[in-house]
């Protein structure tokens, strides 16, 4: 049987790339060949090279998040003016994005096609997977995305992985002990805990709860804005408390509480299931899509847009009618920056999603379109109405 | 249903391949940081790029030939740049940040790619891939036959992917006689 010459080179870039010993040369050859294969038999023998086992995927949120991001790249994202501006300044804006975007067409043709792009100089990087965790002893470990780790907590197993923490309880616990997430700006985490409820915590926020959940009923604490699948337990009721005094009372259920101190309202949102929210002595039945919103009184809100209060949960920013200083405080959040207002605030809505993953000039581009201009001066955005 | 952007079949597809494409991935760069950077950039190019999925004769040989493009071009890269660097013992990073920066990019250039669009173009797109309307309600609702639809979404999708071509984002087109389904 004779053996083709192509095949006798393929056989020995697969073994070389396999044992790593493959040049920058010879990395680049396999892949051209392997693009280039007509009849695809090459692939098909590479395929089988290094074919193994299949991987159990484990990381479901992750794997998932992957995805959506993937299909977010090709939603359009729009945004435009309220009606309340000026009619004149309406169509100045419409003849700024044609304008814009011809000469910005004009622009890009004069670079090389395959350059890789070059970064703008001032530009902010988005949010990632980073938080604190404080332990009982007051001991403080630092959480990221790199980061793989287990510590005991009384009889409690604590592990991280990624961006995901998860307590296990493996016996009976005598005292309480209390553990705080904490994210920072620009920063987000989830955490499994020890019941199994899993909690998503935005930029900003904190958690506090037990290691273990010992009482007649499960209680932790809030602060800036988290989601909450809890796990059913009929025996023991979840209690969240957030802000001054409010208590969601929760019975196998999954709801977002956004209780950021800088935003007009405290929001409880129900997506499934059934929670009672009360502050002092007013209380309040929601039933799935109606939302609780704390002033100084309590209203309750049906048909509320769950898509956009989940959004960051999914990574994606939703502005659907949002105005443009809500859209500035989750920028704010999310990039950890300060926003400086060079006049007075013109009252402009948006609407449409932009993912959370972009770095703060690619969210400001789709921004601009409204008329609105961004300047980036390190950590700080200016913005001119 | 994939190329006219049907988003729950790409992620049967998403998950029928990643069990498999990860351990590959992962025996040829070794390092696990990398492993999910290139896993998205895989799935991106196959989303994407669709329209192949549905013109190759074999859609799973297509989905490796791409894993393999992405993958040894990295590895083309690093072995570029650790020559450049002179590290012997190299420890490979995922440069998340670069990661992220090229993510803004690609994303960035599809926008712009959307906003050239011709207006009914345009507004067709808009309304499958924001609003994810189906191509028979598009064609419901703008007053066209459900085909001008279909083919509006099939040539914007070639349009963003041209795009992206001449950006560099995209592989060109280097075979012609490759995609024929009999």
């Amino acid at each position: 049987m004779t053996i083709m010459p192509n095949e006798n080179r393929l056989n020995y870039l697969l073994v070389q790339v396999r044992e790593g010993k493959a040049t920058s040369a010879e990395y680049g050859e396999l892949r051209d060949m392997l693009y280039a294969d007509q009849s695809g038999e090459m692939v098909a023998q590479a395929t089988s090279f290094f074919s193994g086992e299949e991987e159990v995927i484990t990381e479901d949120a992750r794997y998932r998040h992957m995805l959506q991001q993937i299909l977010a790249i090709d939603k359009p994202t729009i945004v435009y003016s309220s009606a309340r501006r000026p009619l004149l300044r309406i169509a100045a804006a419409v003849l700024l994005l044609i304008a814009g975007a011809g000469l910005y067409f004009i622009l890009q043709q004069k670079q090389p096609v395959h350059q890789p792009a070059i970064a703008q100089i001032q530009d902010v990087a988005p949010g990632s997977n980073k938080a604190v965790l404080t332990l009982a002893d007051g001991s403080v470990v630092t959480l990221d995305s790199a980061g793989n780790r287990e510590l005991q907590q009384g009889n409690t197993a604590v592990k991280q992985l990624g961006g995901q923490l998860q307590y296990d309880v493996q016996g009976n616990s005598g005292n309480t002990s209390y553990n705080t997430l904490t994210t920072p700006r620009g920063g987000q985490f989830k955490v499994k805990l020890p019941d199994g409820t899993m909690v998503w915590l935005n930029a900003a926020s904190t958690i506090r709860y037990p290691t273990a959940f010992v009482s007649n009923e499960r209680l932790v604490e809030v602060t800036g804005e988290a989601y909450f699948d809890v796990a059913a337990d009929a025996r023991k009721p979840f209690l969240v408390k957030a802000g001054n005094g409010t208590m969601v009372k929760v019975l196998g259920t999954a709801f977002n509480i956004n209780a950021y101190t800088d935003e007009e309202s405290l929001n409880t949102t129900l997506l499934s299931g059934a929670v009672q929210v009360s502050r002092g002595t007013s209380t309040v039945l929601l039933h799935p899509g109606q939302q609780a919103r704390l002033t100084s009184k309590m209203e309750v809100v049906d048909n509320v847009d769950l898509d956009k209060v989940t959004a960051w949960k999914n990574g994606v920013f939703n502005f659907e009618g949002a105005t443009l200083q809500e859209v500035m405080r989750q920028l704010q959040r999310w990039y950890n920056i300060e926003v400086v207002f060079e006049k007075d605030v013109p009252s402009i809505h948006f609407f449409g999603e932009v993912s959370r993953d972009m770095t703060l000039s690619g969210v400001l581009k789709t921004l601009e379109e409204s008329g609105v201009k961004f300047k980036i001066e390190g950590h700080k955005l200016v913005v001119t109405p | 249903m994939i190329a006219q952007g049907d988003e729950a079949a790409f992620g049967e597809l998403f998950y029928l391949y990643l069990p498999r494409l990860k351990p590959m991935i992962y025996k040829m760069v070794k390092t696990e940081a990398v492993v999910n950077d290139l896993l998205q950039e895989v799935f991106m190019h196959l989303w994407l790029d669709r329209e192949k999925l549905v013109d190759v004769e074999s859609p799973s040989r297509w989905i490796f030939r791409i894993m393999f493009n992405r993958t040894l071009n990295w590895l083309e890269q690093q072995a570029v740049r650790s020559k450049a660097r002179q590290q012997f013992n190299g420890e490979v990073h995922s440069n998340e940040t670069e990661q992220q920066l090229a993510f803004a990019e690609t994303s960035r250039l599809v926008q712009q790619a959307i906003a050239q669009l011709p207006p009914q173009a345009k507004s067709v797109y808009i309304l499958s891939r924001q609003k994810g309307m189906k191509a028979q309600e598009i064609a419901d609702k703008m007053g066209l036959s459900l085909q001008t639809v279909k083919n509006t979404l099939v040539r914007a999708s070639k349009a963003i992917r041209e795009h992206l071509v001449r950006h560099g984002i995209l592989l060109p087109l280097l075979l012609l006689n490759f995609f024929s389904r009999q």
